[in-house]
C-alpha cells in the first residue's frame, strides 16, 4: 500500500479540548450507519457482524474475528482501521471534518478516565436518543463506576519481551480461525477483561457477537491497537514469519468495496495507514514496576525452552460469581529434571496455566488469580499475591464455533515468575505447595483505585457457572 | 488455500516434532511406517499368495501372512481386510476336514483382526497424533510414556472392538458382489461425509479434557480423554473404514485415499470443504466400482 498523504490523528477520549466536536461527529455518522440497510456493508450491523454476529444468515466477512491467536492484533487494526474510514465518510456526509479520527480510551490511565466516557452514559442527549448509548452494559458502568486498576493494567503485557511464545505479547502461532487457544498478554489483559467488564452478564460487550454493536467496542480496539503501537515501538519485534506477514484478509472500505491486508501492510501506522496516536505518556510499564522490571531481567536468551508440566490441579473448579481455590503440590521428580538444566537450582520462567474451560454462557465476570493467598485478605495483600486475570470473553463461540471450525476449550497462561521470585523472599512461596485462588473484580468509584482488588460489594454465587477443568504450574 | 496450508503446517511439525515429545512422536511415525510396510507386503505377497493358493499349495503356509491372503482365495488384498478373507474361508470350508476347518477359522478370525488393527494403526494414527501429544505435553514428565500409551492402546482398542464388529457382521454381505458391496460402502461414507453428525463428530475429534496430574485420577483424565477423542473418532470416520473393511481389490489405493480424507479433515481449521471434497470422491469412487461390477 502507498503511503497516505494524510496523517489523522488519534485522540484520548477523555482529553480533547474543550470545544471538540469528534464525539458528536461520531454520534452523528452512527446514526447514519445504523439507518443504512443491514446489507450494506458499510451500516452498523454490517460493520458489528464481521466481527460476529448471532444471526443465523451470513453476508460476506461475516464472523470474521480473530481471537487467542497471533493475528488478534493485526485483525483488529485492519478492522478498526476501515471501520474509522467508513465512519470520516459519514462523518463528511453529515458536514464533519475531514480529518475525523477514532479515539482511544485510554482507561489504563485511571481514576475518571476508568470510567466509560460520559458521551456515551446517558439514553438522550439533548432530548434525543443518543448513538453512542447502549443500555446493555454491566452494572454500574453507565452510572460511572471505573473500572479497577487490575483490569485496565496494560503494564505486563507492554513488559512482555516477545510477541509470540509462551506468554507472550500478541498470542501463539495459529491458523486464522475465530477462536484459537494461544491467547497473548494484550489480549487477556486489558483487551478480554475490559469487554467482559464492560459487557459484565448478558451485556453487549462481553459477547464477540454483540461486542461491536457497542460504539464503545472501537474506542476499546483503538486503545488496544495503541498499545499495540507502543510494544512495537519500544524495541520489540513484531514477527516476521510469512505465515504472519502474508496471511490475507478482507475487508470493506468506506465505498462498500472490499479490500484485502496482510499484518506486513499494517505494522507501520504512520507510513502505512497514514494515522498516529496522540503521544501517550513515555514510561506506561512504570505503572506496576516489580513484575515488569523483574520479568524483563529474568529472560537473557531468545530462545526459550518449551515450558514443562510440573504440577495440576487434579479436580475441576466451579465458578459461580464468589472467590474460589484450588491447591495442589508441584511434583518433585518432574521439577527436579527442570531445575537441572537451570545453573541458579531455581526455574528460568514459572508460569501459571488456566485450562480446560468451559461454560455454555459467558457470566461477564472478571476473575483476578491469586497465588497462595492468605484467608481474609486486604486488598494490599490481595494486590501482592495478584498472578493475572482471567476472563471468559468468546467463552461460547470456543465451545461452539460458528460456522466451521474446530471446538475446543479456553486455556490462559500467565508469567509468574517475578510473583513466585518475590513470595519466596517473603517465605510464602517454597516451591511446592500452590494455591491459586479466583476472586471477581467488581467496577469502583473512580476515586477510589485502591479497592481494586477488594470483592465486589454485591459478590454473586449463581451466575452462568464456568468450569475451570485444571489449573497447573509450568516451569522452563 | 489456506486450508491447505494449514494441513502442511500440521505435517511440518510430524515431520520436526518440538521438545520432549519428539521421541513419542518419531515412536508413533515409525509404529506408522512399519504397519504400512506390513500391508504392502502382504499386499505384495498376496498377489502372489493368490497364484499359489489356485493350485493348493498356500494353506499349508497359514501363519505366514502370504498363506493369509491366499486363504482367502480372492484377488491378492482381499486377505488383509480380514472380513474378506472371512468371506473367502467360508468359501472354503468345505475342502478341508471339519476340524481343520474349525481351527483355520479360529486363526483366520484372530489373523482377520490382527490386520484389521494394522490397518486402523496405519490409517488413523497419523490423525490421532496431536491428541497423543496433547496427552503427553500435560502429563507429566515421568507418566508421559504412561499416559501416551494409555492413550493408544484404548485408541486402538475402540478401532479394533469397531473391526470385531464388522467382521462378525462380514457374513452378511459376503454373498454379493464384492464390488457392490464396496460401491454402497463408499456411497454411504459419501453420505455421512455430509451430514451434521460427522460435522458434530470431526469437532470432538478436537475437544480436550482435563488430565489430572498424577494417580488414579490420572490414569482416568487420560481413559476419559481417550473414549471421548477416539470414540468422536470411530464416529467421524466409521463409514469410510466400512468401505475399507470389505474392498477386496485396490486395497492399497483406498488406504491411501482415505488415510489423505481423515488426515486433511483433522488437520484442517475450516474441515467442511475437506469434508465436502470427500464425499464428492468417495461418491465417484462409488458410482466407478459400482458400474465396474455391473459392466465387469
Amino acid at each position: 500500500m502507498t503511503s497516505e498523504a494524510t496523517q489523522f490523528i488519534r485522540r484520548n477520549v477523555w482529553t480533547l479540548p474543550a470545544g471538540d466536536t469528534t464525539l458528536e461527529e461520531y454520534a452523528e455518522a452512527v446514526a447514519i450507519m445504523k439507518s443504512r440497510h443491514a446489507s450494506d456493508p458499510t451500516s452498523w450491523t454490517y460493520q458489528a457482524a464481521m466481527h460476529g454476529t448471532h444471526a443465523t444468515t451470513s453476508e460476506p466477512l461475516w464472523n470474521g474475528c480473530q481471537h487467542g491467536t497471533w493475528f488478534f492484533v493485526a485483525w483488529h487494526r485492519m478492522f478498526i482501521f476501515y471501520f474509522e474510514r467508513i465512519v470520516r465518510a459519514a462523518v463528511v456526509q453529515a458536514g464533519g471534518s475531514s480529518k475525523w479520527a477514532l479515539p482511544f480510551w485510554d482507561y489504563g490511565a485511571g481514576g475518571e478516565q476508568a470510567t466509560i466516557p460520559t458521551a456515551f452514559r446517558h439514553k438522550h442527549v439533548n432530548g434525543k436518543p443518543n448513538p453512542l448509548f447502549v443500555a446493555e452494559r454491566a452494572q454500574g458502568v453507565n452510572a460511572g463506576l471505573a473500572l479497577p486498576p487490575p483490569v485496565t493494567s496494560s503494564a505486563h503485557a507492554l513488559s512482555r519481551r516477545r510477541f509470540t511464545g509462551t506468554a507472550q505479547f500478541g498470542g501463539g502461532v495459529t491458523p486464522a480461525q475465530q477462536f484459537s487457544n494461544s491467547t497473548g498478554q494484550l489480549e487477556q489483559t486489558p483487551h478480554n477483561v475490559v469487554h467482559d467488564a464492560i459487557g459484565g452478564n448478558g451485556g453487549w460487550m462481553s459477547d464477540p457477537d454483540r461486542a461491536a454493536a457497542d460504539p464503545i467496542f472501537w474506542l476499546h480496539h483503538s486503545d488496544i491497537d495503541r498499545l499495540w503501537s507502543i510494544w512495537s515501538s519500544s524495541g520489540h519485534q513484531d514477527p516476521t514469519d510469512p505465515r504472519w506477514t502474508g496471511q490475507h484478509f478482507s475487508f470493506f472500505d468506506a465505498h462498500g468495496s472490499k479490500v484485502e491486508k496482510t499484518p506486513a501492510d499494517v505494522l507501520d501506522i504512520r507510513g502505512q495507514l497514514g494515522y498516529t496516536y496522540e503521544a501517550a505518556p513515555p514510561a506506561p510499564a512504570a505503572a506496576e514496576p516489580p513484575v515488569a522490571a523483574m520479568t524483563a531481567m529474568s529472560s537473557s536468551s531468545d530462545e526459550e525452552p518449551e515450558p514443562e508440566l510440573v504440577g495440576a490441579s487434579d479436580t475441576p473448579v466451579q465458578l459461580v460469581g464468589a472467590p474460589a481455590s484450588v491447591s495442589f503440590e508441584i511434583d518433585s521428580k518432574a521439577s527436579q529434571v527442570v531445575l537441572a538444566q537451570s545453573d541458579s537450582g531455581e526455574p528460568s520462567h514459572v508460569y501459571l496455566s488456566v485450562e480446560d474451560i468451559e461454560a455454555d454462557k459467558n457470566p461477564g465476570t472478571v476473575y483476578g488469580l491469586y497465588v497462595n493467598l492468605p484467608g481474609d485478605p486486604s486488598p494490599q495483600t490481595a494486590e501482592s499475591h495478584h498472578a493475572g486475570n482471567v476472563s471468559f470473553f468468546g467463552v461460547e463461540r470456543a465451545r461452539d464455533p460458528r460456522g466451521d471450525e474446530h471446538a475446543h476449550s479456553l486455556r490462559f497462561v500467565h508469567e509468574i515468575t517475578a510473583l513466585t521470585q518475590r513470595l519466596a523472599s517473603q517465605g510464602e512461596w517454597d516451591g511446592q505447595h500452590v494455591t491459586v485462588t479466583f476472586r471477581p473484580f467488581g467496577l469502583i468509584p473512580p476515586d477510589r483505585p485502591e479497592l481494586g482488588h477488594a470483592l465486589p460489594q454485591t459478590a454473586s454465587t449463581s451466575e452462568p457457572p464456568v468450569t475451570i477443568g485444571r489449573v497447573s504450574i509450568l516451569f522452563s | 488455500m489456506s486450508e491447505l496450508r494449514a494441513v502442511l503446517v500440521g505435517l511440518r511439525s510430524y515431520a520436526a516434532p518440538r521438545g520432549d515429545d519428539r521421541n513419542l512422536t518419531l515412536l508413533v511415525l515409525a509404529a506408522v511406517v512399519l504397519a504400512w510396510a506390513a500391508l504392502i507386503a502382504v499386499a505384495a505377497a498376496g498377489a502372489m499368495g493368490g497364484g499359489t493358493s489356485a493350485n493348493g499349495s498356500g494353506m499349508s503356509g497359514m501363519a505366514g501372512m502370504s498363506g493369509m491372503a491366499g486363504m482367502s482365495g480372492m484377488s491378492g488384498m482381499a486377505g488383509m481386510a480380514g472380513m474378506s478373507g472371512m468371506s473367502g474361508m467360508s468359501g472354503m470350508g468345505s475342502r478341508p476336514s471339519s476340524g481343520a476347518a474349525a481351527t483355520l477359522l479360529g486363526s483366520g478370525l484372530a489373523l482377520a483382526i490382527a490386520m484389521w488393527t494394522l490397518m486402523v494403526a496405519a490409517m488413523m494414527l497419523p490423525a490421532a497424533l496431536p491428541a497423543v501429544q496433547h496427552v503427553a505435553v500435560n502429563s507429566l514428565r515421568w507418566r508421559r510414556r504412561r499416559a501416551a500409551a494409555t492413550f493408544l492402546v484404548v485408541y486402538i482398542a475402540i478401532w479394533a472392538v469397531f473391526g470385531a464388529v464388522l467382521i462378525a457382521l462380514a457374513p452378511l454381505w459376503s454373498g454379493v458382489d464384492g464390488k457392490l458391496v464396496l460401491a454402497a460402502a463408499l456411497a454411504a461414507a459419501a453420505g455421512w461425509q455430509l451430514t451434521v453428525h460427522k460435522r458434530r463428530a470431526l469437532r470432538d475429534c478436537h475437544r480436550p479434557s482435563p488430565l489430572p496430574p498424577s494417580g488414579r485420577a490420572a490414569t482416568r483424565g487420560v481413559l476419559e480423554f481417550a473414549w471421548r477423542n477416539s470414540s468422536a473418532c470411530v464416529r467421524s470416520c466409521w463409514a469410510m473404514m466400512l468401505a475399507m473393511a470389505v474392498a477386496s481389490s485396490m486395497m492399497i489405493f483406498w488406504m491411501v485415499a482415505i488415510t489423505g480424507i481423515v488426515l486433511t479433515e483433522k488437520l484442517a481449521t475450516k474441515p467442511r470443504q475437506a469434508t465436502r471434497v470427500a464425499a464428492v470422491l468417495l461418491g465417484a469412487g462409488a458410482l466407478v466400482t459400482g458400474a465396474s461390477a455391473l459392466i465387469g
